[in-house]
This record gives structure tokens, sequence and C-alpha cells, in this order.
């Protein structure tokens, strides 16, 4: 038995308050009957008691259920898409029928707690767990580690469960950290995986994700996981291939379970900048084909341009362009100027000249593969190997991957002897005179052509008018018509009205190479200090020229890409690059504005930032049929960019099956067992590791004396037998 | 028709050696008390068609601070015994924007004053084109003295200063002044002998002041490129380096 007070503070109070007022009246009735004084004393007492309204609890011993919570994962996995293969059923349905028809025998072992997990918590009438009434949590994906950490602190209404079951498809759980059990909820949680999975013999890559963004040279990384089932004791690949299909790297494992993922981790490199696709592909050891195969695209960039620029003489574009190479963050420049050739005499002891060897067979030998673009100005390989044989070389360095520049002047091209070399006409966008084709007194503005590399400067109202008006350049080997495949980006007229190319390009291999007739692009620098309008034209000019040669103009600064979703939810990744082609800092104030359209009016849509230029968003379709992902980027007032994505917004989702690698992790970190029931399969095997019911009491009854007859009687009688006593002695 | 053209083209230039120039010694003309004599242009350009790679343009040319021609000359010389007139707004405009826009001014003294009214003129001039950047004397270590010779004694027609003054803007020397007349070491007579004899330091002083002449010419013509030679052994290394961290290994497809 125990013992309960219901009043709360001010009925004790008033209690406390009449029996001392009580008292204090009693001593002062002087001659009063002894007898009437305990009657009056027992009735007030009395009046005190029912006041503090106090009552008592009788028990008996009983045995007490362990408490059970139920948790149906509610994610946009569960509830769209079949269980099944080629059923309609889905996953959700599936499990909330399991429940409903096993909640009887359920509530015969357990006190039994019934919830829906998303991104929220949702309590659920366990005879009827239906999907109806958590529709902000529909189309997100289930936070397990939530839902656990809310019921374990007791905030689901009532104490902490003993037995957490979770039935999920564990397709939220995918490629995220293990879920760790609050602390002291080990082992409390149980795993109930819903839904088919793709168990027959066979491979399956489940995992094959690298950097959105990596930069050339720099090796990245890939991680990559494939399933391998029915396949026990077999040799097997994985294979990482680049665009072309050449293999990067292999590993080999041997399969020693009916059901095995095998993780690897992978390592490459991009020698250029650009999109590039690598694909993982899972086979047998020893088969060529590929069983499986999976690409994965990774934006290439420059972490640093590395420029090698050669100059066959000292001139004030050497001293120019070199100023503003070296001016560039973004540049890692060597460069050598000839500053004396063998003819020449200097009129001094040799230990007084401050020159050293040109390293002509290290830049071309050796260091060469170490840079992205090399610029060769004014210079006459012929001095460093008579058959222009380190012409060879650079071919190799284009063909690779790198970009070459060849900037006119007296002993370039025809005036170098560039006819005669195999490799280096073979190189250039355009014919070469085989004697001399430098005139240096021809004056000329160029003009662009219809070209990427040409549109040097954005947003110029009358494009002709400004180059017409620009500082004219002089100086110019004569080029010749422009070979196949090559491209005139600027061209002139000279004082005869003749055209002549500027300016051309020509893809050669892997590489780029830009011939560039003249020597004397500093004078849009200085001539163009006096007009305001001018002035960023030198670095505007080579600025985009070397980004055409790196391919970084190849490069969308604003791309989007559709994330893999199940359901009729979709997710896009947009990636985002600065105006220098590299991921966005914060100073470059990026902001994304997009919107859905295909219903009634477009929608907008909301990115988050979830890494430096790299923005994911996730949304219903607005409409059954053709929708449209319309997204525009700025950094500042600059526009960047940008992208668009149709997709169908109608079709049924198919079939995902459960990610049973996923879930048996899960069941590890928490502790719990992992359980696959079937359909008609009832619960007594999860049941076994219930808890025992533990030894407890329940109320057997109770005594409340202001509901109590007896009560009401003794103090009628308290108060009459007063009364009674009272007129015996005289009282008034 | 076009091909003709440009073999006729090209034929001509082959026949004319010469016109590949890529320096000329352009004066600026800023009136009476400057200039620079024909000998002494000729003298330089002809040392340093013979001792560098450079083509030089033997022909004379002036410009005015005023000229537009100013910004097709990347490089002028500015030599004086006195100091010329006040510069006028756009004239110090002018001044301001050629060399900040990488123009190089190579101000000589010819007067041998130690307190030069040229000098003063100078950096009177400065101060309206230039302000934040006067002019100080270079530093030793400055590729200035390295450019072509190695510049390790005053050199010219006097011995005022052991080093020119230099005003930096942007990282490099728009402005190099002497006052030593390094220009005064080349002019010669018509039977070849030396106009002037540097004092005190005689024929020394004179292959000094000859040395510095064309270091600054060459300074002018690539930049602190000498400053780089000593750090590209440094980023070789580390492109070197960097390019050495594990790469993917190889396998045949």
């Amino acid at each position: 038995m125990r013992l309960f007070i219901g009043a709360n503070w001010c009925f004790m109070a008033a209690a406390g308050l009449l029996m001392a007022g009580f008292a204090g009246a009693l001593k002062r009735s002087v001659g009063l009957p002894r007898a009437l004084k305990v009657l009056r004393f027992g009735a007030a007492a009395l009046a005190a008691l029912l006041l503090i309204r106090p009552y008592a609890v009788f028990y008996r011993q009983a045995a007490e259920k362990p408490v059970l919570a139920v948790l149906l994962d509610a994610s946009l996995y569960m509830r769209e898409g079949p269980a099944v293969k080629n059923s309609k059923g889905t996953k959700y349905a599936r499990a909330s029928a399991w429940l409903e028809k096993y909640q009887a025998r359920l509530r015969g072992s357990a006190a039994l707690e019934c919830y829906a997990f998303a991104a929220r918590l949702y309590k659920l009438d366990c005879s009827s767990p239906s999907a109806a009434g958590f529709e902000d949590g529909l189309y997100a994906e289930s936070d397990l580690g939530r839902a656990v950490s809310f019921l374990a602190g007791g905030e689901g209404g009532g104490t902490a469960p003993d037995k957490i079951w979770v039935l999920t498809d564990g397709l939220s759980l995918s490629g995220q950290a293990p879920v760790s059990p609050p602390p002291g909820f080990e082992k409390r949680v149980d795993i109930l995986a819903v839904g088919e999975t793709d168990a027959g013999r066979g491979i399956a890559i489940t995992d094959f994700s690298g950097p959105p963004f990596a930069f050339a040279h720099i090796p990245f990384a890939f991680s990559a996981s494939a399933r391998f089932s029915g396949m026990k004791g077999t040799r097997v690949e994985l294979r990482l291939k680049d665009a072309a299909g050449n293999v990067i790297e292999t590993r080999k494992f041997t399969v020693s379970g009916q059901d095995e993922v095998l993780v690897s981790s992978f390592t490459a490199g991009a020698p250029s900048v650009g999109r590039a696709d690598y694909t993982l592909c899972a086979a047998s050891a020893g088969g060529s084909d590929c069983s499986v195969s999976k690409t994965f695209p990774v934006s290439v960039i420059r972490e640093k341009l590395r420029v090698m620029y050669l100059a066959g003489r000292p001139s004030f574009e050497y001293a120019f362009l070199r100023d503003y190479l070296k001016s560039q963050s973004g540049i890692d420049l060597v460069s050598f100027v000839i500053l004396r050739n063998p003819e020449d005499m200097p009129g001094a002891d040799e230990r007084e000249l401050s020159l050293i060897p040109f390293p002509v067979q290290e830049i071309f030998l050796r260091d060469i593969s170490h840079f992205d673009v090399f610029i060769l100005q004014d210079f006459d390989l012929r001095r460093f190997a008579p058959d222009g044989n380190y012409s060879a070389s650079l071919s190799e360095f284009v063909k690779r991957g790198g970009g070459l520049v060849v900037v006119g002047g007296p002993s370039a091209f025809g005036g170098g002897g560039y006819a005669g070399m195999e490799f280096m006409r073979s190189l250039l966008p355009a014919e070469v005179q085989k004697v001399p084709d430098y005139d240096g007194n021809i004056e000329f503005r160029i003009a662009p052509l219809e070209h990427s590399a040409a549109r040097v400067l954005s947003g110029l109202e009358n494009e002709e008018r400004f180059w017409s008006g620009a500082p004219p350049l002089k100086g110019a080997n004569i080029l010749g018509p422009l070979k196949p495949g090559a491209s005139a980006v600027f061209h002139y007229k000279d004082a005869a009205g003749t055209d002549s190319v500027f300016s051309a390009v020509k893809s050669y291999g892997k590489g780029r190479v830009m011939a560039i007739a003249g020597p004397s692009t500093w004078r849009w620098k200085l001539m163009g200090a006096r007009e305001l309008k001018y002035s960023g034209l030198y670095t505007a000019f080579w600025s985009r020229s070397l980004a055409y040669l790196d391919g970084s103009l190849s490069l969308d600064k604003v791309t989007l890409e559709a994330l893999p979703r199940a359901g009729a939810g979709r997710a896009f990744r947009l990636k985002v690059l600065n105006a220098n082609y590299l991921p966005p800092a914060d100073s470059d104030a990026v902001s994304v504005t997009a919107a859905l359209e295909g219903g009634p009016a477009a929608e907008p849509v909301e990115f988050s930032a979830v890494g430096r230029g790299i923005y994911e968003t996730a949304f219903l379709p607005s409409a059954k049929g053709r929708n449209r992902l319309r997204v525009s980027v700025k950094s500042g007032n600059s526009y960047l960019g940008s992208a668009e994505a149709v997709f169908d917004g109608g079709g049924a989702a198919g079939f995902t099956p459960s990610d049973e690698d996923a879930l048996k992790k899960a069941a590890a970190s928490l502790g719990g067992g992992y359980y696959r029931p079937k359909p008609d399969e009832g619960p007594e095997t999860m049941l076994k590791a219930l808890p025992p019911e533990r030894a407890g009491r329940r109320e057997a009854s109770r005594f409340d004396p202001d509901g109590s007859q007896g009560v009401m009687l003794l103090a009628a009688a308290l108060f009459f037998a007063s009364w009674v006593l009272g007129r015996l002695k005289g009282l008034q | 028709m076009r091909t003709a053209r440009t073999v006729l083209v090209t034929l001509l230039l082959a026949c004319m050696p010469g016109v590949s120039f890529c320096f000329s010694l352009t004066e600026l003309d800023l009136g009476e008390g400057c200039g620079v004599a024909d000998s002494a242009r000729l003298e330089v350009l002809k040392a340093l068609a013979a001792a560098t790679s450079v083509d030089p343009d033997m022909a004379g040319k002036k410009v005015k601070l005023s000229d537009p021609a100013l910004f097709e000359e990347p490089f002028v010389v500015l030599s004086c015994s006195k100091a010329p007139g006040a510069l006028d707004d756009d004239e110090a405009r002018n001044l301001r924007l050629y060399l900040s826009a990488g123009g190089t001014l190579f101000a000589n003294d010819v007067s041998g004053l130690r307190k030069s009214p040229f000098a003063l003129w100078l950096n009177r001039a400065l101060e309206m084109a230039l302000p934040g950047s006067p002019l100080k004397p270079a530093a030793r270590e400055h590729p200035l003295f390295k450019s072509f010779f190695m510049s390790v004694a005053p050199g010219g027609r006097f011995d005022l200063e052991r080093q020119p003054s230099a005003a930096e803007y942007a990282g490099r020397y728009a402005v190099i002044f002497s006052r030593n007349d390094l220009l005064g070491v080349w002019p010669k007579d018509a039977l070849g002998r030396y106009l002037y004899d540097p004092s005190p330091g005689g024929a020394r002083q004179r292959h000094e002041g000859e040395k510095l002449t064309l270091n600054i010419i060459i300074y002018a013509l690539t930049g602190s490129y000498k400053q780089d030679a000593v750090h590209q052994p440094f980023i070789m290394q580390r492109l070197r380096e960097l390019d050495a961290m594990p790469a993917p290994a190889k396998a045949a497809p």
C-alpha cells in the first residue's frame, strides 16, 4: 500500500491554517467540557483531512511487458515504387500491412507503440498504420538516427522503449555515415528489412563516386563498391577506365561469400582541363568485357596554369607579356629569353656577362611535360638543333594535351625555317612560307572571327566599331592558307586590302596550337592606356587565349547534373566555376536563381550549397509529362552562365531493391539484430530477442476519503454528537 | 593572285635586312637643353646590336609628351644639361599614363652638377606624374645590374653617384635616372676618338658606363627576367615534386 496526497499546496496550506485556527479557538474556550472539545477537534481534523485529499493505493504482485516501439520508414524510397519486381504495393504498404496483421500478436508479448519516420517522427495507430497524415515528410529521405534519439530520450510520449524495430529498405542509409546508438541504448534497435534485394547471381555496382571537381596534374580518388552474389570462390576484378577506355587501375579479389560487397578505392590523375568521364568496370578476372559498369563525370580544373615562355630575343612583347603572366596568381611561369647569339660580340670578358647557358635539353626533353602551355615567340629552333629536332618534342607535348602558342617575329614561321621542320609544320594551323615572311612595317587593326577564343570582351555594344578603333598592331609574319581543320580567330587587312590571318588555332592530338602572326600585342596595353575602353584589351586577349589553349574554355562555368534518385522525386547537382574557371570562394558572391517549369506556373527551386562550387536540390516534378529546370548563376553582378535540365515527371516509379549492405551495417553499428521477415512470416523470431517481462506490481484497489460514504457519515456523526452534547450541557 | 602577292612581299622582305627592328632609342623631346647626340645614339645601338640578339633601329626618333606617338615607344630617353620647361597638366597626365601602362623613361643628366637643375625638375615632374613613386637609389641586387652584364662599379662620364636612381611602379623600374651622364661615354668624333674622357676613372669608368647603358636597355626589353633566373630552379623543383606525387599505376587495357 502507498499513500498519496491529492491536493496542491494551496489546499495543504488552508488545511494547516484551519487546524491552527481551531487549536487557538479551543485554547481560548475556557470551561468547555473536555468531551465536547474532543468532538469538535475531531470534526475540524476531518475537515482538514478532506482538504488535503489523501488517498491510499493497494497493490498486488504482477509481471510487466517490455515496451516495443515499431518504426516504419516513411522515406520517399519506401513510399514509391514496388517492394517486389512487377508488383504494385509499395514497401511502406507492405511493412504497414505486416504490422497491422501481427499487431495483436505483438501486443500479446509487448507494450506496443507504433511510429513512422522520415525527416520527422510521427505517432501511428498500430491497428491502422497507413501512410496518411504526415505529408510534410513525404518526399524526404528518412533520418533513422534522429528518430532513435528522439525515442531514446523518452520524447515519444511514454517511457523509453525496451526495444525498437525499424522496418526499412535501407535506401536512405546508403552512402551515409553509420548510425550510432544513443548512450545506454546499445543493442536495443533491430533492423527488419523491407523489400526485395537483387540477391540473384550476378554483379552490381553499388557505389562509384569521386570528387565533382579535380585539379589537373593532382591525383584524386574514387571510392567504389560492387556486390557479388552467388559467386563464392570466383576471382573478380574492379577496373577504373578513362574516357578513352584505357584501364587506369585494376583491383583483383576472390569472392569469399555467397553475397559479398567488395569495397575499393582508386586514384586517377587528369593531365588536362575539361570534363573527364571515368568508368568503373566490374568483371570476372581475366575477362576483357565488363559485366557491369558505371560512369562518373569529373570537371577537371586548373589549380595553377604552368606556362613555359621562350623568346628568341629581348623585345617589348616579351617584357609586357612576361610582366602580365608574372602578375597572375593562377600562373606559374618559367621563361627564358635568348639575350645573345653565338655570333654576337659583347666587347667584354665573358666573365662580365650575367648570361647562363640556355638549358635547351632540359626544357625540350626533360621538363616540357611539367607545363600546360608553351609559348614560343620569335624563336629560331634551328639555332639549337640544325634539323629543328626539338619540334618533335613540342609535337609530343601538344599531342598529349598541352597548349602551344607560336608568336611571330623575324625569327619565327618563315624566318625560323618552320616550313622545313616536319613536326613544326604539322603542328601549325596555317601554311608557312619557306622564306622569311616577317614584315616589320606593316600596321594593321585586327577583327574577330566566329570563334570562342575571339570573344575577348563580353557585352560590347558595337563590336565592329570597337575593333576598328583599337590601337593598331605593327609587324607580322605573313601566314599562308589555313590547314584543314584549323580555324582563324582574328584576321586583318593590309594597306593593299589583302585579308590575312592574324591568329589561328588547330587541335593536335589532345592539345591545341595557336599561331599569332605578330609580336606587337603590347601596343594594346601601352597605346590602350590613353582610352579607357581599350585599357583592358591586352589582358583580356591573353587571358582568353590561354583559357582556350589549356582547355578551360571548353569547361562550362555552370553545369547541371541529375543525381540518381528512386521514385518520382528528382535531385540535381549544380557545379559552378568562377570567371577564372575555379570553384568560387565566398568573395565571388555567387547567387543561384532556379525555376521549375511544367505546371501552370513556374515554381522557384532552392539549391543548397554542399561544397565549394557545388549546390544540390531535390523536389517533386511540377506536373506529369515534360518538366524543365532552368538555372541561372551570377557572381556579384556578373552573369556566369545558365543551364537547364528537361525530364519527364510522369511515369510510375520503378523497382529499387533494398540496400541490404546498408541495412546490415546499420544493424551492426546500432548493435541490434538484422532480420528479413517474409510477408507471411510472423514476428516470433524477432520476439525472442525481446527482453523478458519484468517482475512488477499492479494496483489492486484504492481508498479515497473524498469519495467515501463512511467518511461522510463520520463527519455528520461528529457534528451531531457535538450538537447533542452541547445541548445537554446547556450551551447555546 | 594572292599567293603571288604574298611571295612578292616575302621576297622583298628577304632582300631588306633591317626592317625587323625591335628596339629604337627614341628621345623624349622637351626642347632646348635636352637631346641625345647622334653619335652617342649610334654608338649605343651599334654596341647593342653587336653584343646582344637585339636588332636595333638606327634611325633617330623624337616624341613629345603631348604626342600620341609617345605610346608607340615603350622606351624613351631624356638626356638634359638643364631643366626643361615645367610640364602642363596634359603632359603630366600623359607621362603618368605612359609610365603606369608599362613605358620606361631613361633620364640622363649631362650637367655633371651635384645640385643639378635637371634633377630638381625630374623630381618635380615625377611628383606630378607618379606621386608615391619618388626616385631612390637603385638596389644593388636589382636585375638592372645584371640584365646582360654584371655591372659592379659606377660608370659614366662623371662619378657623382654609386648607382643610378629609379622610380618603381607596379614592381618595375619605370624611371631610371643617371647623374653620371651614362650617354656621355659613347659619342665619338669623325676619326673615331671619344669626345669625352670619363673622370676620374678613365677607360674603366667608360666601360662600366657602357655596360650599364646596355643593361638599362635590356632591362626595358626583358623586365626582371634575371630575377626569374634565380628563382627558376626552385620553381622547377617544386613542379617536379608536385608531379612526383603518387600517380596511378598504368595497366594494359
